[in-house]
């Protein structure tokens, strides 16, 4: 299944992109905004991670890429996905330092965004941003996240405490965002 | 007091044992505990109660312990840290009382307080956190009273009795006071 968006798409990831993620999860640069934290990654673990993401019932995991360069830039997804209470936590990153500030962050969550509620009919999308990621924080409320409070000292990063804002989107405040596109299925 | 891991005033924590597990299934017929804990929210028999405690004592990031009445040796209820986070230096606080007796409250307070100084002091955390009903009014106050401060609200974040519910994060780091 792939998402696609007006300079994006959104497609599964396999076995075979791990080595592309391997310089990325491996890069203090990338990671200093990741929960996946300042562990060594190979890509025997990366392949793994790959598998069981897919192979989970609980979670999604996509591979974002340039439609005009079909040049893989990141991953995104939902983790875990609780149908019970029809809720998701959401991540994003963009490996790839060069589709830095171009709003493609932005624009692979709004495809995320609408894959939660338009088709696992989820209710409630959560996320938490580490204090120090203000592109995060600027995307994430940009495509419609709310501040739901902040987790103090709840993160160890370059030897201090740092905060993490929790952030969330409810089904209906999605519903009522100005809509530019929608996003298609192929 | 058997086997007591921790001694309060009213209550004492010590390990859980297999008979505990005819106590737990039986709360989680309870609706008012099945509906305030998210674990239980599918049938539990006894020997699937009794893999739960199994698990909950052999993971090296949970600790699970009983709270039991001084007075009588009743089981209360259960208090534990989870998701040990020593890279973060952070622990999740899990408590629940299945017996509402006159003096619940209180031991459950103990019981906390215990947990507080085990998890700051023995542990050597920089935060303790746990999620909260929003509408336990009472718990809040429980845990406000010692020290935690509401951090963030959860807005729809589980589905209660057909409706959306908020749940509360609480937290409390290391100097806020109370622990």
């Amino acid at each position: 299944m792939t998402t696609v968006g007006s300079r994006l798409c959104l497609r599964p990831l396999t076995r075979a992109d791990a080595a592309v993620f391997v310089p990325w999860v491996n890069d203090p640069e990338i990671t200093r905004t990741l929960a996946i934290g300042a562990r060594a990654m190979d890509v025997r673990a990366e392949e793994d991670f790959i598998e069981k993401t897919n192979a989970s019932a609980h979670a999604v995991l996509f591979g974002i890429v340039v439609r005009e360069t079909d040049q893989l830039i990141g991953s995104t997804g939902l983790d875990p996905i609780d149908f019970r209470n029809q809720r998701a936590g959401f991540g994003i990153m963009i490996g790839e330092k060069r589709a830095w500030g171009k709003g493609y962050g932005t624009e692979a969550t709004a495809l995320v965004m609408h894959y939660a509620f338009r088709e696992l009919c989820l209710n409630r999308v959560q996320l938490q941003v580490y204090e120090y990621n203000l592109r995060g924080l600027r995307v994430y409320e940009k495509v419609g996240f709310r501040r739901e409070g902040v987790l103090r000292q709840e993160h160890v990063y370059d030897d201090r405490f740092w905060d993490t804002v929790v952030m969330a989107i409810l089904r209906e405040e999605w519903e009522k965002r100005p809509v530019v596109s929608e996003p298609g299925r192929t | 007091m058997r086997n007591p891991f921790r001694i309060g005033t009213d209550m004492y924590l010590r390990p859980l044992e297999p008979e505990d597990v005819a106590r737990l299934t039986h709360w989680t017929t309870q609706p008012a505990i099945r509906t305030a804990l998210d674990l239980f929210y599918r049938p539990l028999d006894q020997a699937a109660a009794g893999l739960f405690l199994e698990r909950t004592k052999s993971d090296a990031h949970d600790i699970a312990l009983g709270i039991v009445a001084q007075e009588t040796e009743s089981l209360l209820g259960f208090i534990g840290l989870n998701r040990i986070d020593r890279e973060n230096s952070h622990v999740q606080l899990g408590v629940f009382l299945g017996e509402q007796k006159a003096n619940g409250e209180r031991c459950l307070s103990e019981a906390v307080g215990l947990m507080q100084r085990y998890g700051f002091e023995v542990l050597g955390m920089n935060r303790l956190w746990l999620y909260v009903d929003a509408a336990e009014a009472r718990t809040i106050n429980l845990l406000e009273q010692r020290g935690f401060v509401r951090e963030a609200t959860l807005r729809q974040d589980r589905c209660l009795n057909g409706r959306y519910a908020d749940t509360v994060v609480m937290g409390q780091v290391r100097g806020d006071g109370g622990e």
